[in-house]
This record gives C-alpha cells, sequence and structure tokens, in this order.
C-alpha cells in the first residue's frame, strides 16, 4: 500500500471518526447530526440537482486539466453565493427553469464534446451554480443546525461533483467516451422533462 | 478547567474554527514562507483583541466580520494558492484580532477570566500553528498533483460553507428585528452557559467563565435549564428536551 493511499484511508477514518459520534448521538431531525443530514440529503434528493452537478464533474473530465479540478471549486463558490442571495431574500427570476435548462445546457456539451476555453466554460457553470444556490437557500429550513447544514449541503455537492468526475474519466477508454457523451445525452434529456414539467 | 475550555473555544465555535482552517489552507500551500510574521501578527492581533474585548465588549457583529475573513481567506486558498503577502498580513491580522475579541468570556471573577482567556489565545495559536504547519507538511511530504488540488477543492468547500453561514447571521440579525427566530439568529444570540455554576460545591470566584457569544454546538435553545456539566451534555439536553 502506498503512503499516498494510507493517507487517503488516514483522512477518511479521521472524517467518519468526527462524524460519526454526532450521528449516534442526536437521532432526531434537529442538532447538529441533523443539521448535517438535512443539508447532505439537500442536493442529492432533487433530481434536477443531481444531473446538473454531476454534469459539471463530467464535462470538468472531458475538458482534461485544469477544468476537470477548477469547476468543482467554482461551483460551491458562486453556489454559495447563489445561496446567499436565497437566504438574504433578493429574488432572482426563473429559477427552476434555470436549474432545468442548466441540465439541458451542460448534457449537450457533454454529448457533443464541447471544448470551450477554460473562461467560458467557469462563466456557464458559475451562472447555472447561482440557480442551484439560489433554490437551496431559500428553501433552508430553519430548526437545523446552520453550520452543520452548511457543510452536509456543499460536501454533499462536491461528492456529486466528484461521482461525474470519476464517470467522466472513462474517456480515458475508446468505449467509456461513447458512455459519457451517451450519459450527457440521458441529463439533456432530464433536463429538457424538467424544463417542460414532464416530471 | 478555565484553561481548557477557554483553549477549546476557538476549535469548537463554527466560525473560529472555519477561520482557523482557513488561514492555515492559505499559509500552508506556501509554508514556510512568511508564515512566521503572519503568525507573529496574529498572535498580537489576538492579544489586542483579547484586550479590547475586556475593555469595548463585543458589538455582536463580530462573527459576521470573522466569517467574512473566512471567505475571502479560503477564496485566495483556492483561487490564489501562491498567495500575496499583503492580504495574508491583512486577513491574518484582522481573524487575529476577532478571535480575541471572540475569546471574551462572560462576566466572573478575574482570576478565572484571565486563565481562560489565556486558554484561548494559546488554542488560537497553537490551532493556526498546526493548521498550517500540516497543511504545509503534507503539501511537502506527498508531492502528488492531486494533494495541492485537494487542500485547494477544501478551500473552496470552506469559503463556501462560510459564505452560506455569513448569509445566516446576516438574514438571521435581520430576522430578529422581527421577532422571527431563524438558524442565523439562534448563531447571534445563544446565551446559555456552558458550565454549571450554581451546583453543590461550586464557587463563584472558582469556576470557570462562561462564553454567550456563539454556542460550540450553535443551535441550542435560548431558554430553559442550565444545571448541565459540559458542552456534550449541554448538547444531549437540548437534544432530549
Amino acid at each position: 500500500m502506498s503512503e499516498a493511499t494510507r493517507l487517503v484511508i488516514f483522512g477518511v477514518v479521521i472524517i467518519a471518526s468526527i462524524l460519526a459520534p454526532g450521528s449516534v448521538e442526536a437521532h432526531t431531525e434537529g442538532g447538529l447530526a441533523g443539521g448535517f443530514i438535512s443539508g447532505f440529503t439537500h442536493p442529492i434528493l432533487g433530481w434536477d440537482h443531481v444531473v446538473a452537478m454531476v454534469a459539471v464533474g463530467m464535462w470538468g473530465a472531458f475538458l482534461g486539466p485544469p477544468a476537470i479540478w477548477l469547476l468543482p471549486v467554482v461551483f460551491p463558490l458562486v453556489m454559495s453565493f447563489g445561496a446567499a442571495l436565497g437566504i438574504i431574500g433578493i429574488p432572482i427570476p426563473a429559477v427552476e427553469t434555470g436549474i432545468a435548462a442548466s441540465a439541458v445546457v451542460l448534457g449537450l456539451l457533454i454529448l457533443f464534446a464541447a471544448k470551450l476555453p477554460l473562461w467560458a466554460a467557469n462563466v456557464i457553470v458559475a451562472v447555472f451554480a447561482v440557480f442551484h444556490g439560489y433554490a437551496h437557500g431559500i428553501e433552508l429550513p430553519e430548526a437545523t443546525n446552520s453550520f452543520a447544514y452548511a457543510a452536509g449541503f456543499v460536501i454533499a455537492t462536491g461528492l456529486l461533483h466528484l461521482i461525474g468526475i470519476v464517470f467522466g474519466l472513462l474517456i480515458a477508454w475508446p468505449f467509456g467516451a461513447y458512455a459519457v457523451r451517451a450519459g450527457g445525452g440521458v441529463i439533456s434529456v432530464v433536463g429538457l422533462a424538467f424544463l417542460f414539467g414532464i416530471v | 478547567m478555565g484553561f481548557y475550555v477557554g483553549m477549546l473555544h476557538p476549535l469548537s465555535t463554527p466560525p473560529q474554527l472555519l477561520a482557523l482552517l482557513a488561514l492555515g489552507l492559505m499559509l500552508g500551500q506556501k509554508f514556510p514562507r512568511d508564515f512566521l510574521v503572519c503568525w507573529i501578527v496574529f498572535a498580537i492581533c489576538c492579544f489586542a483583541g483579547v484586550l479590547l474585548g475586556q475593555t469595548a465588549g463585543m458589538q455582536g457583529t463580530e462573527n459576521a466580520w470573522l466569517l467574512a475573513i473566512c471567505v475571502i481567506a479560503a477564496s485566495l486558498a483556492a483561487l490564489l494558492p501562491n498567495g500575496l503577502f499583503l492580504p495574508w498580513l491583512v486577513l491574518t491580522g484582522g481573524a487575529g484580532l476577532l478571535v480575541g475579541v471572540l475569546s471574551t468570556p462572560d462576566p466572573g471573577h478575574w482570576r478565572a477570566t484571565l486563565i481562560s482567556l489565556v486558554g484561548s489565545f494559546v488554542g488560537a495559536n497553537l490551532a493556526l500553528l498546526f493548521s498550517t504547519g500540516g497543511v504545509g507538511w503534507l503539501t511537502e511530504r506527498f508531492t502528488q498533483h492531486w494533494v495541492r488540488i485537494g487542500f485547494r477543492i477544501i478551500a473552496a468547500w470552506i469559503a463556501a460553507i462560510s459564505f452560506l453561514m455569513l448569509a445566516l447571521v446576516v438574514s438571521g440579525a435581520s430576522d430578529s428585528k422581527k421577532s422571527s427566530p431563524s438558524a442565523g439568529a439562534q448563531l447571534v444570540v445563544l446565551k446559555r452557559p456552558l458550565i454549571d455554576q450554581s451546583g453543590p460545591g461550586s464557587h463563584q470566584q472558582d469556576a470557570a467563565p462562561t462564553y454567550s457569544a456563539l454556542h460550540p454546538i450553535a443551535d441550542i435553545p435560548t431558554s430553559g435549564p442550565a444545571r448541565i456539566g459540559n458542552v456534550r451534555n449541554v448538547h444531549k439536553a437540548d437534544v432530549a428536551n
């Protein structure tokens, strides 16, 4: 086992040991664990959010370095800005349309293997991140622990990106590139379904 | 007891913990470049903040300012890991000052207050040393590209969490004016003692001071019994309630 692998395992154990006592302690929707679970599940319980965030990771993998990690850095930063707008109560028009459109656009970009310049990719992802963050911000439950909620919310988003990146790394193989592009097509169709209110 | 409670205080209050992590990620990626100067500035400002907190008291906006510093520091760590000395210095000094002010315990006997403040000062400085040194050591020890990328992604997450908390604190402050409590409001106005000072055998002079600025486990109601022994029990009792 390499030292890097041991480091990763050590990190996972440390994080698990920090989070586990809280989850054992509370057994309730409130409190630290409740707040974390509430925040963690919030992004992953809405399919429109899930497909868009996975698409960000997949597109990053398609674009290669540095986009593969820069997009997942930019997305949470801008998403928190959007969430802040929602929490404070500044109105943004057509939020649900923006979220559905993000899945359609990102899916199409993957489907057609679009290699846009890095700045353009960042701008596209940042614009859509505002809509996603805003939707989460206005739905923020009042009773939860805000720190735990925010941590769970951001970590879940990051993990969805990671899932997309891992799937996107399949492009290293010829069949994988087809699979990833097909995945982009599916994401786009899901986005269209949300856009036209079919689901 | 007071020293230990004070030492844990910066590590158990989310804004201070986020600030120390953000500073660690910001300074640690180029460790030990400029760290000593920044650490000295942090220590001096922290000391000044402790004095300021004792003389002028807290204004109620310190957490919001500290979270704003977290957002900037973590964003710098994520987007500009090579860093800029002057922003590093300003952010470190500002964070030190605010951590010092926020370490102000509730009024009590001067000796217990002093011991608690010394604990907070030592805890904050050690936390900055360990977070920066830890990031620096990992960066130097593991030269793989993904280690640096990992730190930048973690920094982006910390910036996002801080930004969300900042929004909650700001909206909580505005909500509280309308008498409708929210998560953010709870963060701002918590006023429950951490330590039972009314139990048998306790003496006001020897009891460790309490902190009312921001509870470590932030969502504790502002009413109800306070005969609780420690932080973890406070949380459990409130969950049970």
